[in-house]
């Protein structure tokens, strides 16, 4: 297995497994980092848990709790996710971008006429909020050990909360947080979610958090409120803007200070084009100074007579890839701090940074007096021809961009979906959406 | 390894001709990116006769993103925090602020020199500043006393 540290090069972005060899072998520079690979959770706790657990009937609790009962219980057995004739069910699978969790849901749909959906209460609901609660419950129980996580088996003799209905015939033997395979498309089994403590640390690793986990059971989250977990869990997004107690508040505050706090003011990062298309040079006798002896003020070398170094417009030189590695981050001389577009693309206004300014009365530039001064005199005219000669132009100001309507659309349908089909409906559409 | 490269360099120098009232080692010989630096109190200011034991880190990104300094040894300064991580806030190593070509030597220089003047508009701790601008006296004496009591 592979469980080498990577290298990842500063200035071309580039990861490769480390070797002896510290530079980047796709640009050659010398900007590297080593990252440490921890070792993967799962491989050091899991497969002591899996052994000690009744491992092969991984299927969901509820596949086989059918509150139908005689009816269609044989046909369920038999083709109970090809046939497509409810109660069928769902599987929809959440992964982390990058992998380190995953959250599943099941569900089952009883397969009735919408009309009578509604009519009397779904058995499903209760039976899962209550499962859920319990869920809750135990996270928020203050237990020596930890939390009781996903991965452990709720049927386990020493489980003394399982709720009534997890003690029924059918589903002994089951794992809480398992799903059935997929009989029509053949598709890796899941991952055992992981203990819900990992899966918290990985959150809040990824909200820039520190937490240990040697410090699981007397952590200062010691009693967290129930919602916060549930926002925790559900909130995957790295922004998790909606919290419910003041610690997380006080953690969203702190990562949005780490995160855009300091860098806000600072300047922006410069093109790579710009970067390229900067004049390079061979190091002259004049450059050297009085001393004869010059260093690249990034990476503290000495130059030598001859050789190429890349000149700002300030005069002030690098090394290409000293100074592109800087560029790429902030447009200014690391030495004088004047930004690299004052020369090359003319200041403000340069296609860097256009100076778009439609309604102003003041404008500065005369080209764009003229046309302003054109569409207001046809729109003395009419108002219509007014409208059509401004729209091209403002359109793509004024009419809602598709970025900017996607996250409310989104945000809409999340939000009437606890609507529609109460619990079981807002579950698939919190965890199925993003699938 | 350019930044590795650098902080030897930037070490070795340091090392070899340390600036006044600093000195340098790394806080462990395998690790280049954690710095130990005793800083004497300058004379005339009433941190004056103690060492005080300051860390600085330096980010893997280093030269392109900044150190940080803080004070391990705990000191009343309007620009060190009064906590246990004792950060000071150099306008210097503001990511907004800072600049590659910014040495280390010069950093640690600089927070020496905002020992002997405290910058209070630019303080962490509000209260000390106020103090530091309206009851100097008062202020050093406190100084002068966290200073025999943490940092001799």
């Amino acid at each position: 297995m592979d469980t080498g540290d990577r290298m990842l090069c500063h200035a071309c972005g580039a990861v490769w497994i480390k070797d002896d060899d510290l530079t980047c072998p796709h640009c050659e520079s010398d900007f590297t980092e080593i990252v440490e690979i921890p070792p993967e959770p799962s491989s050091e706790g899991s497969p002591s848990r899996r052994a000690d657990s009744p491992s092969p009937p991984r299927a969901n609790p509820w596949m086989d709790h059918n509150p139908w009962e005689q009816d269609t219980q044989e046909r369920q057995s038999a083709g109970f996710f090809g046939s497509g004739t409810p109660p069928y069910s769902s599987l929809r699978t959440y992964r982390s971008p990058d992998g380190r969790f995953s959250f599943s849901s099941a569900t089952l749909d009883t397969g009735m006429p919408a009309g009578q959906r509604n009519n009397g209460p779904n058995p499903m609901v209760p039976m899962m909020m209550q499962s859920f609660d319990t869920i809750l419950q135990n996270l928020m129980e203050p237990n020596p050990r930890g939390y009781r996580g996903f991965g452990e088996d709720p049927f386990h003799p020493q489980s003394s909360t399982s709720p009534d209905w997890l003690e029924d015939d059918h589903l002994t033997g089951h794992h809480l947080g398992l799903f059935p395979r997929n009989a029509d498309m053949a598709q890796p089994r899941n991952r055992n979610p992981m203990d819900i403590n990992e899966i918290m640390d990985a959150i809040r690793a990824d909200i820039g958090v520190q937490t240990t986990r040697r410090s699981r059971g007397a952590r200062g989250l010691g009693n967290p409120h129930a919602l916060s977990i549930l926002s925790a869990i559900l909130n995957m997004s790295r922004s998790g803007d909606a919290v419910y107690s003041q610690e997380e508040l006080d953690r969203v505050i702190t990562q949005l200070i780490e995160t855009n706090g300091g860098t806000s003011t600072a300047a922006p990062p410069a093109s790579d084009a710009a970067v390229q298309a900067l004049p390079k040079k061979k190091v002259n006798e004049e450059m050297m100074g009085s001393e004869g002896k010059a260093v690249c003020s990034i990476c503290m070398d000495n130059v030598e007579l001859g050789l190429e170094v890349t000149v700002l417009p300030c005069t002030h030189w690098f090394h290409f890839n000293c100074i592109h590695a800087w560029l790429t981050q902030h447009d200014t001389c690391p030495h004088c701090r004047r930004s690299i577009n004052t020369n090359i693309a003319g200041g403000e206004g340069s296609c860097e940074n256009p100076v778009v300014i439609q309604d102003s009365p003041d404008q500065p530039r005369s080209q764009r007096r003229h046309s302003s001064a054109r569409t207001a005199r046809s729109g003395r005219s009419s108002l219509s021809s007014l409208h059509t000669r401004l729209s091209p132009r403002i359109s793509p100001r004024r009419s809602p961009t598709p970025e900017r309507v996607q996250p409310s659309n989104r945000r809409s349908s999340r939000g009437e979906g606890g609507s529609g089909g109460g619990f079981t409906n807002w579950f698939t559409n919190r965890f199925g959406s993003s699938a | 390894m350019g930044s590795i490269k650098r902080i030897s360099k930037e070490l070795t120098e340091l090392t070899e001709s340390p600036p006044e009232g600093i000195t340098v080692e790394l806080a462990d010989e395998s690790n280049v990116y954690e710095w130990k630096i005793t800083m004497e109190g300058p004379e005339g200011s009433p941190y004056h006769n103690g060492k005080f034991l300051v860390k600085l880190s330096l980010p893997t990104e280093y030269p392109f993103k900044p150190p940080t300094v803080s004070f391990a040894t705990k000191i009343y300064h309007p620009n060190v925090t009064n906590d246990e991580k004792g950060s000071m806030c150099l306008g210097m190593l503001r990511a907004d602020e800072w600049k590659p070509s910014s040495k280390i030597a010069a950093v640690l220089q600089f927070a020496r020199q905002l020992l002997s003047e405290p910058m209070p508009d630019d303080a962490v701790e509000g209260r000390i500043a106020e103090q530091y601008r309206n009851d100097r006296v008062r202020y050093e004496e406190v100084a002068r006393e966290w200073t025999r009591k943490h940092a001799c």
